[in-house]
């Protein structure tokens, strides 16, 4: 049998790895929640995500032809200069421009995706931008208000009600740590299962800020 | 793509965490550990509320201005906070800890009623009353009735949707991806030293300082600076109205000033 230390020595260990695992459950649940803000899934969500994307892309894709375009004028500009001195070669323009032709055909998709975004995005923000906060979404910003002070207040009731509770049901300090505790281990889990199963959508935002990532650091 | 009602997800959530709420007291009663089931379905239930609001906030609001609309409906979860400690020792000392539970749990309740009644999951989704008053009598279905679809092929479905993402989810990069962990980390620390204050706070004061119910969870208001971050993230707002009007991608930015 176990010693009355032994038993509170394991429900302290219980107690730690519930608090461990439900930080972890709760950090990755958190960052899908995080990641999953500004996404969407129809047309018109995903535009204005991938129309940030697909304006910095085009910009790139600009500087990287006018790059090009300038290099091969250089290297032209030396072939003809070398050549005529003492038979040099010089830099090979051929590949260049055979590149910016490769590039260019390009430009058309990225131009029409270009242009077509725009109108989606002009379009959803014409329709929204009209009286933009009507009534309507008042209410639905003050029933979200609401749901949150709700969650907020039914979460925090329990550590002020702990006191009364213990003094009646004496709760030792590690039952008081595992009700504590419980509560981010079912937030952490059925967030982390809302992920799987597409309610928070969050591939599309992890693609894009792991694109971003690779750029920058 | 999962044809889920984020309207109705949230309200079968706040039902589901205001019946725990409210059941709270019989389960402290009958045994520890269905307490602590209690806490573990509450704390599923109440995991809805962020991801359901993001959904809807997409479509309600644009994106220039959506960060407002986050503030003020994030700075309701730090009022209730705050809400928590200064009524709760006042329904405590009059009504006992049992009617505390129960209260809490009918406001959650009568929440419902207002939500199903206004809310919609878009602006331009056309809720008819006869709708509305079919899921009310079958106790809000977590499922939209307008698409014609079984809940054997939503959920089909969504496992497919969901498995498909995962796998094209750059994953490896995001675990190898030292800005990714730095967040994690961060969020951990950040979530390490809220539910410390938020746990324990009322505990310590009345145990350290012999302070009663009322003065322990008036100073445990003080504490934790977060409850004030509303004040942040609505200065935030400009600056990611600015981000977003330049068509700059925003995350990175947000990641390298590290708000949470």
């Amino acid at each position: 049998m176990l010693t009355i230390n032994d038993r509170r020595m394991l429900i302290a260990l219980l107690t730690f790895t519930a608090a461990v695992s439900s930080c972890a459950a709760f950090s990755i649940g958190e960052n899908g929640r995080q990641f999953s803000y500004h996404v969407g899934e129809s047309k018109e969500e995903l535009s204005f995500h991938s129309m940030t994307n697909l304006k910095y892309n085009f910009s790139k894709k600009l500087r990287y032809d006018t790059k090009l375009s300038v290099k091969s004028k250089l290297a032209e500009k030396i072939n003809s200069s070398s050549t005529k001195k003492n038979g040099f070669t010089g830099v090979d323009s051929s590949s260049l421009k055979s590149r910016i032709s490769k590039s260019m055909q390009n430009n058309d998709k990225f131009i029409s995706d270009f242009r077509s975004g725009v109108k989606i995005e002009k379009e959803v923000f014409d329709s929204n931008d009209e009286n933009f906060p009507s009534k309507e979404v008042l209410v639905f910003i003050g029933l979200c208000w609401c749901v949150g002070l709700l969650s907020a207040l039914d979460r925090v009731a329990m550590s002020v009600a702990l006191l009364p509770m213990t003094q009646q049901l004496g709760f030792t300090e590690s039952m008081k740590g595992s009700i504590a505790s419980l509560f981010s281990v079912g937030y952490g889990l059925f967030v982390s299962l809302l992920c799987r199963f597409n309610y928070v959508y969050i591939g599309f935002h992890l693609r894009t800020s792991c694109y971003w990532f690779r750029i920058f650091c | 793509m999962s044809q889920v009602s984020p309207r109705a997800v949230l309200a079968v959530g706040v039902f589901c965490w205001s019946l725990s709420t409210a059941f709270t007291p019989i389960a402290a009663m009958s045994g520890f550990g269905a307490l602590l089931a209690v806490r573990c379905t509450m704390g599923a239930a109440e995991s809805v509320v962020l991801p359901s609001i993001n959904k809807m906030l997409i479509k309600w609001i644009p994106p220039e201005r959506k960060s407002l609309a986050v503030a003020t409906i994030f700075s309701g979860l730090q009022s209730g906070t705050v809400a928590a400690y200064l009524i709760s020792p006042t329904i405590l000392e009059n009504f006992g800890w049992q009617n505390l539970f129960y209260i809490y749990g009918a406001i959650g309740a009568l929440w419902v009623v207002p939500w199903l009644l206004y809310a919609r999951d878009s602006p331009n989704d056309p809720t008819s009353s006869d709708e509305f008053q079919l899921k009310q009598s079958s106790t809000e279905l977590s499922i939209d009735r307008s698409d014609e679809k079984s809940i054997a092929d939503i959920w089909s479905g969504a496992m497919k949707e969901g498995s498909r993402i995962l796998e094209e989810a750059p994953l490896r990069e995001m675990r190898q991806s030292i800005p990714v962990i730095a967040i994690a980390v961060a969020h951990a620390a950040n979530n390490w030293g809220l539910y410390n204050n938020l746990a324990w706070s009322p505990t310590f004061y009345s145990e350290t300082y012999g302070l009663n119910v009322r003065e322990s969870a008036f100073f445990s208001v003080l504490p934790p600076g977060k409850h004030f971050k509303f004040i942040t993230s609505f200065l935030l707002f400009f600056l990611n109205r600015s981000l977003i009007r330049s068509g700059r991608s925003i995350e990175w930015d947000y990641g390298c000033i590290g708000c949470g």
